[in-house]
């Protein structure tokens, strides 16, 4: 199985994948349905009845992020809150722009922290102070986007509930781990989250890969399998951990 | 790859080996056990396990208020019942009685006060899952805090030390003695700071350390001796009451075969299990500066017959060759193809020896024998007429069958067996195989493995060879 995984991703690489790429731009845009592209022409059958093309191609793009954090994870070491947190985060930031995205998650994480403080006093239960935490953000992100109406730096169109869901939902983790951890471990998991998503994003937002899962769905169901299965099996030693171990050599 | 030889790094357990190694070897039964310390509590008690006594447990707010918190006069622990890393845990050392006696306090460990309305709501934190391993509703367990030992006191002002041992297969891999500090609240866990000092498994002295998840510490305060004192050389009381009490828990919760147990030592009642951990952190190897990965290759093939045997497997297996007394005399450090070592006895038993004579060794009663250096060879071999004569070879001292293949390409399964010899004053406690040598002069072969920090001279210096021994070397050579 593994080794399966590990062909099929050196042939991607070693220019198969180039030949197969190219195939599409040369009929034109059009899929024309072969025996290996059934799903790919079932995408642009769907897409010319009016579903619409930019959510099927975030719903393909998803895991194809998430592929990419664990990855990153993994092999790496790298990690922030879990792999749904980072991804959910990517499509955060691709709704509102990278920019404008992390400006918001700052007011929001500043509003949680400063409400914090003031529940903390009130001695309330754990849920009655989310509630009340959730209140000052709501309030605090309206002030943001009237605030941005007047001085243009964020595209206020651009701003939707979800990524602001997203993004409270990432300080709530933040608070969370402060309470309970340290505010050191805090700070590295939300940042390793907000790299992640940023680099998750860049990925979404390079030209031309929505038309690309479109057209080639199979192309990305395949990559994600077999990446997965490499990486999944992957018992060695990740890379930030040579660092960690390095003093537990003995020297002879 | 970037002028780093990965190679060295294969002995260590890495995290994505842990996972897949706690999936392998604990049942999902076995991990909702142990992370539940209600349950696991419950199953070590049922088993006859010494753990800190339960003093109450609250499934919900009401059991919570409804428990007589005034009647309690100090020394309790609350923990999470789901809880991890340590977190959520308020030690409380005595009562405190205030100018407004229906309103008592307690004493903390960190020397704050903490009244019984904040208690409380610690305690409704904690039932409504902020400590909680998954995020879920939880309870709360009150136990009694246990006496430390004196000799843990002179070690930390904040908390109690316990130690960690890994169990896995029911022999114990690793082990280290984790001292809270006051940068880790009291707390025991290295990921909150507190000190890991690596532990020998067969003679429970301390040999490296480590502060937090990785920086190497030297140097320990004492609060005895007021000094700095070196983190290697602390011998842990009870050391082998501690290996069988956390190999027994591994028997007493099945589905748990890779498991970290945290045993506490009280000054009175000897070693206790506070919590066991399924899924143990890796820094372990750091403050052993010692591969998991590798030891638990060692015997994941092995049918450990107790826990006796998993014990001694430990011992054999993975003690430390100390060698600071080798290293004083340069000079000693150089062996000849022939040496005599001094074989140790088993205690207690007889043994009918017509030509050599048992002597002393300290406390121990120890034959000389012959051996020759073989550094072809890993493992030691001893002659299987002579091991069965000094009582070696009796089941319980049989550690496990290994095949062998003999240089004239014989395939056999040989018996290794732990024995304990001195070569050049150095003390050896290793496994060594048993073989056929009875028709060879020397009846203990020694492999490279017990000779490390030797010096194998090709040259036989005669006077270096005791003379009685070498004559007779020399007379066997006329006889041919």
């Amino acid at each position: 199985m593994r080794k399966t995984a590990l062909l099929f991703l050196s042939w991607l690489f070693l220019g198969a994948g180039k030949l197969y790429a190219q195939e599409g731009i040369e009929t034109g845009g059009k899929v024309v349905f072969k025996f290996w592209n059934g799903i790919s022409f079932l995408i642009s059958q769907a897409v010319s009845r009016g579903v619409p093309e930019n959510t099927v191609a975030l719903l393909l793009l998803l895991p194809l992020v998430a592929t990419l954090v664990s990855v990153i994870h993994y092999v790496i070491g790298f990690s922030g809150y879990g792999i749904f947190m980072p991804t959910m985060m990517a499509v955060a930031l691709m709704a509102t722009g990278v920019g404008s995205g992390l400006i918001l998650f700052a007011v929001i994480l500043a509003i949680t922290l400063i409400s914090n403080l003031v529940v903390k006093k009130l001695k309330l239960h754990f849920w009655p102070a989310r509630s009340i935490t959730l209140l000052f953000v709501s309030m605090g992100t309206f002030a943001a986007m009237v605030l941005t109406s007047y001085i243009k730096i964020v595209d206020v169109g651009k701003i939707s509930i979800f990524p602001i869901l997203f993004m409270i939902l990432l300080t709530e983790e933040f608070a969370r781990t402060q309470l309970t951890k340290s505010k050191k471990e805090a700070v590295r998991l939300t940042t390793g989250t907000l790299v992640l998503a940023v680099a998750g994003a860049m990925v979404m937002g390079v030209e031309g890969i929505e038309e690309m899962v479109l057209k080639r769905a199979e192309m990305v169901i395949l990559v994600v399998v077999a990446t997965n299965i490499l990486v999944g099996r992957y018992g060695g030693i990740r890379f930030t951990e040579i660092k960690r171990f390095k003093g537990a050599i003995r020297k002879k | 790859m970037l002028g780093i030889n990965l190679k060295q790094y294969r002995q260590f357990l890495t995290k994505n080996e842990r996972n897949k190694v706690y999936l392998r070897k604990n049942t999902a039964e076995g991990r909702a056990t142990a992370d539940n310390k209600y349950k696991s509590k419950k199953k070590m008690m049922k088993a006859g396990i010494n753990v800190p006594k339960l003093i109450a447990r609250f499934k919900n707010s009401e059991e919570m208020e409804n428990f007589e918190w005034n009647k309690l006069e100090g020394n309790f622990v609350i923990k999470p019942v789901s809880g991890y890393g340590g977190e959520g845990i308020l030690i409380i050392r005595r009562a405190i009685i205030r100018q407004r006696a229906d309103q008592p306090g307690f004493l903390m460990m960190n020397g704050k006060v903490i009244s019984v309305e904040e208690i409380k709501l610690h305690c409704l934190e904690i039932l409504a899952g902020k400590y909680s391993l998954h995020g879920t509703t939880d309870g709360v367990i009150v136990e009694e805090r246990i006496k430390i030992h004196p000799l843990f006191l002179t070690l930390t002002k904040s908390g109690t030390p316990d130690i960690r041992v890994i169990v896995y297969n029911r022999v114990p891999v690793m082990a280290m003695l984790r001292i809270p500090t006051e940068k880790s609240g009291g707390k025991a866990n290295l990921q909150q700071g507190a000190y890991g000092l690596g532990i020998d498994l067969a003679s429970g002295i301390t040999t490296f350390g480590i502060e937090g998840k990785g920086v190497e510490v030297r140097k320990i305060y004492d609060f005895g001796k007021k000094k700095m004192i070196k983190v290697n050389g602390i011998k842990i009381p009870f050391w082998k009451e501690v290996l069988e009490t956390a190999v027994k828990c591994q028997g007493a919760i099945p589905g748990l075969g890779f498991v970290g147990v945290d045993v506490v030592i009280d000054k009175e009642d000897g070693p206790k299990i506070l919590e066991l951990n399924a899924r143990s952190g890796l820094s372990i190897q750091l403050c052993n500066k010692a591969g998991l990965k590798s030891r638990i290759e060692k015997i994941d093939d092995i049918a450990v017959r107790s826990d006796e045997h998993g014990i001694a497997l430990a011992k054999y297996l993975f003690g430390e060759k100390f060698s600071d007394k080798v290293s004083e005399k340069e000079k000693d450090k150089t062996i000849q193809p022939l040496e005599i070592i001094k074989l140790k006895i088993p205690k207690g038993f007889k043994p009918e020896l017509q030509k050599s004579s048992i002597i002393k060794q300290g406390k121990h009663r120890v034959i000389e024998v012959r051996a020759k250096v073989d550094t072809g060879a890993f493992r030691s071999s001893i002659d299987r007429n002579l091991a069965e004569k000094l009582g070696l070879l009796s089941s319980e001292k049989i550690l496990y069958f290994r095949h062998y293949k003999s240089s004239l390409g014989k395939h056999k399964n040989r018996p290794v067996i732990g024995i304990s010899f001195w070569l050049k004053g150095k003390k050896v406690v290793t496994a060594v195989n048993v073989a056929d040598r009875d028709k060879l002069r020397t009846k203990f072969l020694l492999g490279r493995k017990d000779l490390e920090g030797f010096l194998v001279s090709a040259v036989r210096t005669p006077a270096s060879v005791a003379p009685t021994l070498n004559q007779k070397i020399k007379k066997n050579k006329y006889e041919k």
